[in-house]
């Protein structure tokens, strides 16, 4: 497979401050790779020098074996966060035009442009100006727009941020659509369940630094196995949360705004010494939650609980 | 072509968003008709009276005199009067009490210069006063400019028997003052007070379209620097042209009567574009120095009222040490239109003006196509 990008120990530097810090990872080709970290973590910037409109303080990004800067720009796709498009121009004219100032002629293009449409259901919205269109609509001809010109590697940042399940689920089918076309993906996003279903691997970087990478599933399995149960009780529950600990098969135990949160294994069988530590600590049970450990479990052993702004 | 698919892009833009166009197209429309009317009270036949002092009483001062009055007769507008006068003082008099909106004063020793000019080369002084702030004052002295530029060819002519081709003497018939109203002697001024107006327009199109990340994203294709200046530059062009064309068609609806058939017309349109150059080459360089849209539009604003200004196509300037500014390619324009529509002139007259906003613009649009390439390279 080989990979496409790799990352080379870059750092990027603003005012003194590492938003980056030595940096090192490899995309394969033909994957989508999920890009996860808090609100300043540095994933904007490490996209931004990945597409070559970031200059890297130090280190060095290769595409294709070739500094991103040479890199020819057809062959990328960028989606950005925020949904950027002409809104006086209708949806085929925005594609029309992104897709001209990559110099594809007018009859492939305007091919290519009524496929895109079709697979986003927008043919009937085709000759609609933006300014029209709903927040899924326009943010599924943002993402329509970063792929047009059919890149090899495409980046998406937040592609499904502010959509409803139904557009959700619509995007999530175009981008493995376009990762069956054999595009490389590489997605950020803060929604846990998107990377979970979408990526083939998983990056998670906090403070600018890499702190994570593999698939969803050993990156689930490398904070314990088992379930996890998230119980909520009427009183302080620091007694119960180190009696919690000591059950047999309790991996982690962790307290966040009135909820405890257990990492166990085989959670059923252990319910009845659950209740009855709450009943022996004087406490009742408010509620009692059962799950599987997800990403965002991963995501938050990792990076911690801390609100980042 | 890229250039020509951001060309489009932007005609579409421009075309579909009624705000803007309003701003592009009928904000200087109405500009003309509200100004027109501010100037003068009305848009025609505004009648400004003028002052003569003539302490010489010879040959030679008889000679200008008749040169006004001949105009004056001519004049069936009726955009001036002549007013006798003994001396500055009364005349300064009467300008103060605003009974007259300029004199012209021909100094006792007026003809003895004259002969020295003759035997010398020395120079003659004809001195006019009166307050620049007058728009009758706007009048009296386009008018009184014309008059002594008539009245000094023929002078040579006479002196030297020869036919120097100082000015185009077409526009010295007295016939050629038949039809001089306020309009004309403003029209040349609003047509670049429209184009300059345009720099607010153009600068907040392409503040939004950095700000909005829209050029990011056209960055990230194969577009170059150049080809959204040049694409930029076509559109604005174009839409100078429309411009000047509504404003003319305006101006000749409410009694604007040009020289030189259309001719003139297409002339002036060149004028008008090759004027839009430095207009968008400002609004690039605006946008390349500041941050963000409401910054870029407050010192669009700034700047094209500043030019408005300093060309004269606002206000006449007072202060003679700010008259340098005249070098501006704006004022240039003011002067090249007001010799093709006023005065039916040729290219021969005007080709200096022409060569000098051409030069401006260019020297404009380097400089900011490389403001613009540092910001590109600096905030992407």
């Amino acid at each position: 497979m080989g990979s496409i990008v790799e990352v080379k120990s870059v750092v990027k530097e603003f005012d003194g401050k590492t938003a980056v810090d030595h940096l090192s990872l490899e995309i394969n080709r033909g994957e989508i790779f999920g890009f996860l970290g808090p609100n300043g973590a540095g994933k904007s910037t490490s996209i931004n020098m990945m597409v070559g409109i970031v200059n890297p303080t130090s280190g060095e990004i290769l595409i294709d074996g070739e500094n991103v800067k040479n890199y020819d720009k057809s062959k990328l796709g960028v989606c950005p966060q925020e949904i950027i498009i002409w809104e006086k121009l209708t949806c085929f004219e925005n594609l029309y035009t992104i897709g001209r100032l990559y110099d594809i002629d007018s009859k492939t293009l305007t091919e290519r442009i009524n496929t895109v449409l079709e697979k986003l259901q927008l043919s009937d919205e085709k000759n609609t100006k933006m300014d029209k269109l709903s927040g899924g609509m326009r943010r599924r001809i943002n993402i329509a727009m970063a792929t047009i010109h059919n890149p090899e590697l495409i980046i998406l940042d937040e592609p499904s941020e502010g959509l409803d399940p139904q557009s959700r689920r619509l995007l999530w089918d175009y981008i493995l659509y376009q990762k069956e076309l054999g595009k490389t993906i590489i997605l950020t996003t803060h929604l846990m369940d998107e990377a979970d279903f979408l990526s083939d691997r998983v990056a998670i970087i906090n403070k600018g630094k890499l702190i994570s990478l593999d698939t969803p599933y050993n990156l689930k399995s490398s904070i314990g196995e088992g379930d996890i149960v998230d119980i909520s009780v009427d009183c302080r529950a620091d007694k119960i949360i180190e009696e919690f600990s000591n059950i047999d098969g309790v991996n982690n135990v962790e307290y966040s705004r009135g909820i405890i949160t257990l990492n166990i294994l085989n959670a059923t069988s252990k319910l009845p010494e659950i209740i009855k530590i709450i009943e022996k600590n004087d406490s009742n049970l408010i509620d009692i939650k059962m799950r599987q450990n997800t990403l965002e479990d991963v995501f938050i052993e990792l990076t911690g609980k801390e609100l980042v702004e | 072509m890229r250039i020509f698919d951001i060309f489009k892009k932007n005609i579409k833009e421009i075309s579909r968003d009624r705000h803007n166009l309003f701003f592009i197209l009928i904000f200087p429309a109405i500009s003309l008709i509200v100004m027109g009317l501010l100037m003068g009270g009305g848009l025609v036949n505004t009648t400004a009276d003028i002052g003569v002092v003539d302490l010489d009483h010879s040959t030679y001062s008889n000679s200008l005199i008749d040169s006004l009055n001949n105009i004056s007769l001519n004049n069936n507008t009726g955009i001036f009067n002549i007013v006798y006068l003994d001396d500055g003082a009364s005349a300064d008099k009467k300008l103060e009490e605003g009974a007259i909106s300029a004199y012209i004063l021909i100094p006792s020793n007026y003809s003895r210069s004259i002969e020295s000019m003759i035997n010398n080369g020395d120079l003659s002084s004809i001195y006019i006063k009166g307050d620049p702030t007058s728009p009758q004052y706007v009048i009296a002295k386009s008018v009184l400019d014309i008059v002594l530029i008539d009245y000094s060819i023929n002078l040579q002519k006479e002196m030297y028997n020869s036919s120097i081709n100082m000015v185009n003497l077409e526009i010295m018939d007295n016939n050629a003052y038949e039809d001089i109203d306020i309009l004309n002697y403003m029209l040349p001024a609003l047509l670049v007070f429209g184009l300059l107006m345009t720099i607010n327009s153009i600068t907040l199109n392409l503040a939004r379209e950095f700000e909005n990340g829209m050029l990011k994203r056209m960055k990230l294709t194969k577009m170059t620097s150049r080809d959204y200046v040049v694409g930029n530059l076509l559109t604005w062009m174009i839409i100078g042209i429309v411009q000047v064309i509504i404003l003319i068609t305006i101006a000749l609806a409410i009694g604007f009567q040009w020289k030189g058939g259309l001719y003139s017309i297409i002339v002036a349109l060149f004028i008008g574009i090759l004027t839009m150059i430095s207009s968008i080459a400002v609004s690039i360089i605006i946008v390349s120095l500041t941050s963000n849209a409401s910054q870029a539009s407050g010192l669009a604003t700034i700047v094209s009222f500043g030019l408005s200004f300093l060309s004269e196509s606002f206000l006449l300037l007072q202060d003679s040490s700010l008259q340098i500014f005249q070098i501006v390619p704006w004022s240039q324009a003011i002067d090249a239109l007001s010799q093709i529509l006023i005065h039916g002139s040729g290219i021969d007259v005007i080709y200096v003006n022409i060569f000098y906003i051409a030069m401006s613009g260019i020297v404009l649009i380097a400089i900011a196509i490389l403001l613009f390439n540092r910001k590109i390279n600096i905030d992407l």
